[in-house]
């Protein structure tokens, strides 16, 4: 009796593999799922590990072609634009020595979050990937820096930590992203 | 002359044949385990059908969804003249090969 009661997978699991897929795959792809896990149900063979199994296939699968990666980047893009306008705020708030260097800094650390994150969105040419893909590298290297003099520093912030990861993230997704995206990403 | 098609687009490729119309990603799925005498993952499945309709040898539409599907759609496959001239040209070549040896291998080692 219980077999039949189970014969639909896990809600969440057909949820966060729709959600991974791409549009035009999500009818298809978890109904033959779906059917499967119902066969295997009234055969009495285990299917909860075997959808199991598939979902992660899949959604791995999808993490690595790049349509996750280009949402992944994009998250990051708007994380790291807002940190860089929080930090222009408090640099023109506490103006401490050296100020306006650190807010033009910012100023163009955010632009390029602004600029990766249109280049992604719109597929620009490539004179457009090249300018993102110098900007993410840049906002890689100020991250990097930042985490390295941070941890030397005799106090430690752990803003910086945050936003220079959260920089240097960026920059290894946009060149996975500007530079070894598949062809088939959009699908 | 065709791509050379690798084991699992062949194995994918016949599978759809040997369904017929009946050819719609859980029954290749099942088919490509069956004729492969192991289970074969589900995106494995799917990526190579993708690449394979990328490259025109399959071709697919939107079926009909049935209640144990929660009535979503199948997609069918059907395999193109593409598709059938890459399979036979991989078949020759195959066959071309091995011409040039005995079975089984391994007399000379």
């Amino acid at each position: 009796m219980r077999r039949a009661h189970n014969a639909a997978p896990p809600r969440w699991l057909e949820k966060l593999l729709t959600s991974a897929l791409p549009p035009s795959r999500r009818e298809d792809i978890p109904g033959d799922l779906s059917e499967e896990f119902h066969a295997r149900s009234q055969q009495g063979v285990p299917a909860n590990l075997w959808y199991v199994r598939q979902v992660a296939g899949l959604v791995g699968r999808q993490l690595y072609s790049g349509g996750m990666m280009r949402t992944l980047l994009l998250m990051i893009c708007a994380f790291t634009l807002l940190a860089c306008a929080w930090l222009t705020a408090m640099e023109s708030v506490l103006r401490h020595p050296g100020y306006p260097s650190r807010m033009i800094l910012d100023a163009l650390l955010g632009a390029g979050s602004v600029v990766i994150a249109l280049i992604v969105l719109f597929s620009a040419a490539t004179s457009w990937r090249w300018l993102g893909l110098a900007a993410a590298v840049g906002a890689g290297a100020v991250g990097l820096s930042a985490i390295v003099r941070n941890a030397r520093a005799a106090h430690f912030e752990g803003f910086v930590l945050i936003i220079g990861t959260a920089l240097s993230i960026q920059a290894a997704l946009s060149i996975w992203v500007l530079v070894f995206r598949p062809r088939g990403e959009r699908a | 002359m065709a791509e050379t098609l690798g084991t699992f687009e062949q194995a994918a490729l016949l599978a759809t044949l040997r369904l017929g119309k009946h050819a719609y990603g859980r029954a290749i799925l099942r088919e490509m385990g069956e004729a492969l005498g192991r289970e074969v993952a589900a995106g494995a499945v799917y990526a190579t059908l993708d690449r394979l309709e990328a490259k025109s040898y399959v071709a697919s539409r939107l079926g009909d969804g049935t209640p144990e599907r929660g009535g979503r759609a199948r997609r069918y496959f059907r395999v193109t003249a593409s598709g059938l001239r890459a399979l036979n040209e991989a078949r020759t070549m195959l066959e071309t090969l091995w011409q040039t040896v005995s079975w089984p291998v391994g007399g000379q080692a």
